[in-house]
């Protein structure tokens, strides 16, 4: 995949990360599934742990275990106080990104549609 | 969930080959990735209502999930891998240029001290020496390091080249020179 998109989909997926565990504290499979409902993104257990992974280690998101029947404990992940302030940063750059090219967008299709009349 | 010691390896060879991938991680972050992958497979057999899971479930588990090779080296983690790497090898071929020209010194030293044949040592030894490290900057010819080597050692070989021969000729005709006299004596009578 070309650098750029990967770069994209990896700030994306970071936005959608933060924003999910706003709502709701999760694990890890809680998180995949949850992510991999949204179309378009192609979301997969192999981008997400290594994002929760650093988000870890950046301080964004907090963890703790929780028991688990028969097995290890299962590791829940929830928003820090900076996680939730990275995530302010990044919903008001995504809504000043989208607004922006909404407007090109909208320009461009008044444009071919004066050019069509 | 008790799963089989088959089954176990499985796992144990899938989160392996995916934490070979993650070696440009720290150690805490990398356990983290596994750890939590660990989990989701657990998870995922707990779905299935697979209890205990038997070898075909792992297997149909581990299918599902993505192949190991996905966990792919970032481009950017790539680029800082490959800067580094460049700048280690670099760096060590310009310190072993620099030993190259100190050893060469050590036996101009050493034979003026001595009167043994140290420089002929020297100059083997650091021609060598020079040759590798010519090879290392190569290497990694994208750091400064390595460009600095390059230039270093080929300056080094071409005026080593140039002066060597230079040298042999002047020793030969200067031990030659009472030869060609006594030879040319004859001549002259």
């Amino acid at each position: 995949m070309t650098s750029w998109i990967s770069q994209f989909r990896r700030g994306l997926l970071e936005l959608c990360v933060l924003n999910l565990l706003q709502v709701q504290e999760g694990h890890g499979y809680q998180i995949v599934q949850r992510l991999k409902e949204i179309d378009g993104l192609d979301i997969r257990e192999s981008t997400v742990y290594p994002i929760l992974a650093r988000m870890k280690t950046e301080g964004f998101v907090a963890v703790r275990d929780e028991p688990s029947p028969g097995g290890p404990p299962r590791r829940v992940f929830r928003l820090s106080a900076s996680g939730r302030e990275r995530m302010r940063s990044l919903n008001a750059y995504w809504d000043l990104l989208t607004e922006a090219v909404d407007q090109l967008r909208s320009g461009r299709k008044e444009a071919s549609e004066g050019n069509l009349s | 969930m008790t799963k089989s010691r088959k089954a176990e390896r499985l796992i144990d060879r899938y989160l392996g080959r995916v934490g070979s991938r993650l070696a440009h991680l720290d150690f805490t972050e990398r356990q983290e990735v596994l750890d939590g992958l660990r989990a989701h497979i657990r998870d995922e057999l707990t779905s299935r209502r697979s209890n205990p899971p038997s070898v075909d479930d792992v297997r149909a588990v581990l299918a599902s999930m993505d192949d190991p090779q996905s966990y792919r080296v970032d481009d950017d983690i790539d680029t800082s891998i490959r800067k580094g790497r460049d700048r280690a090898i670099g760096r060590l071929g310009f310190f072993i240029l620099l030993g190259a020209i100190g050893i060469f010194v050590l036996g101009l030293i050493l034979e003026s001290l001595t009167n043994d044949s140290w420089t002929g040592v020297g100059l083997i030894v650091s021609g060598m020496l020079v040759v590798c490290a010519l090879g290392l900057g190569i290497a990694g010819w994208r750091s400064p390091y390595g460009k600095a080597t390059i230039i270093g050692a080929t300056l080094l070989l071409v005026v080593g080249l140039l002066v060597l021969p230079i040298g042999k000729v002047t020793n030969r005709s200067s031990s030659s020179q009472p030869i060609i006299h006594l030879q040319g004596e004859p001549t002259d009578l």
